[in-house]
């Protein structure tokens, strides 16, 4: 009893794709899919949008998102330095993708945000408590050029931060 | 030269006579006309609808005055605040709105003209639309806006989220 209920379940959902199907092959190609599947194009317009917008219309569809992150116009880069005016714009940007720059931000920003959180882990608070070092920045400097990851990871892998 | 007429066909066939200043706000007319020379033929656009085309010239003759933009492989001439969405003009808002029944449609049909004319501006004021449009929508809304099928799995969205979290905080 359970398996007909089960054959007749899937009988209606095959139907229901092939409904989809057959509407999916009528419909004409309108001229919003022509514009919105073009590379070209859909960057053109992501490039007017804020980049949390952007962002979020990665999640639309796998071409979106391929379009969005595959994207390397002086638009973008230069759209990353005015969101992000500290850290994100070294010079060599201009032959990184955009996102290759977003991830090295975000980089930086989680290297900072370490640093306060560091404070709050008792091991490390008992390291801060030490008298400081004459220059604070010296500190910090120690602390960035001292991290185990290079370049390379922080790019690739940021989400280990 | 530049008060001759020139003749332009559309997709429909039909003929449509404008001047050669306003036919040269198009990169791609300007570079027919300027190989072809003096000619009388008239220059089929097989992409361009009459109804869309009559749009775009009405465009056209709006802007014929402006000064004509730099292309965009000009990078020295590149400035950083040209990509913002919200500077459009008030008689250029009304135009791109069209009739509201076919206000979609119309303007991604003006949109693939004015890439196909190669008129800068006017494909600049179609994406700038677009991209109003997208702003402060969820993926859903934009997908139903224009008819987008989801083809992420709900682990693959989820994923994605994820590595753009960053940005919640940004």
């Amino acid at each position: 009893m359970r398996k007909m209920e089960e054959l007749r379940a899937i009988e209606e959902q095959i139907k229901k794709l092939q409904r989809k199907r057959d509407a999916l092959l009528a419909a004409p190609t309108s001229a919003s899919t022509n514009v919105l599947h073009n590379p070209d194009l859909l960057s053109r317009i992501l490039s007017f949008a804020p980049i949390k917008h952007v962002l979020k219309c990665e999640r639309v569809c796998r071409f979106w998102k391929n379009t969005s992150r595959n994207d390397t116009s002086q638009a973008w880069l230069s759209k990353l330095i005015r969101a992000f005016p500290e850290g994100c714009a070294p010079p060599r940007c201009g032959k990184e993708t955009w996102r290759d720059v977003v991830m090295l931000w975000w980089a930086w920003t989680a290297i900072r945000k370490a640093k306060t959180v560091s404070m709050d882990i008792p091991e490390l608070a008992k390291h801060e408590a030490l008298p400081p070092p004459p220059a604070n920045t010296k500190r910090q400097l120690t602390f960035v050029e001292s991290h185990p990851l290079s370049d390379f990871d922080l790019k690739r892998n940021p989400t280990r931060w | 030269m530049s008060d001759t007429l020139v003749t332009l066909t559309s997709q429909e066939g039909k003929p449509e006579q404008v001047p050669r200043r306003i036919a040269e706000r198009s990169t791609l007319l300007k570079n027919m006309l300027e190989d072809v020379g003096e000619s009388n033929q008239p220059i089929p656009l097989p992409n361009v609808s009459h109804k869309i085309l009559k749009r775009v010239l009405e465009y056209c003759i709006h802007h014929k005055d402006d000064p004509q933009p730099p292309s965009d492989d000009d990078k020295d001439s590149f400035d950083s605040s040209r990509k913002r969405s919200d500077d459009i003009d008030e008689w250029d808002q009304k135009f791109i709105k069209g009739k509201e029944e076919e206000h979609n449609e119309e303007l991604f049909q003006i949109i693939l003209a004015a890439n196909y004319l190669d008129i800068k501006p006017l494909l600049d004021l179609g994406c700038k639309t677009v991209a109003n449009m997208i702003k402060g929508k969820s993926p859903e809304q934009i997908r139903e806006m224009f008819n987008i099928e989801n083809d992420f799995t709900p682990e693959e969205e989820d994923q994605i989220r994820r590595e753009n979290e960053w940005a919640a905080d940004a």
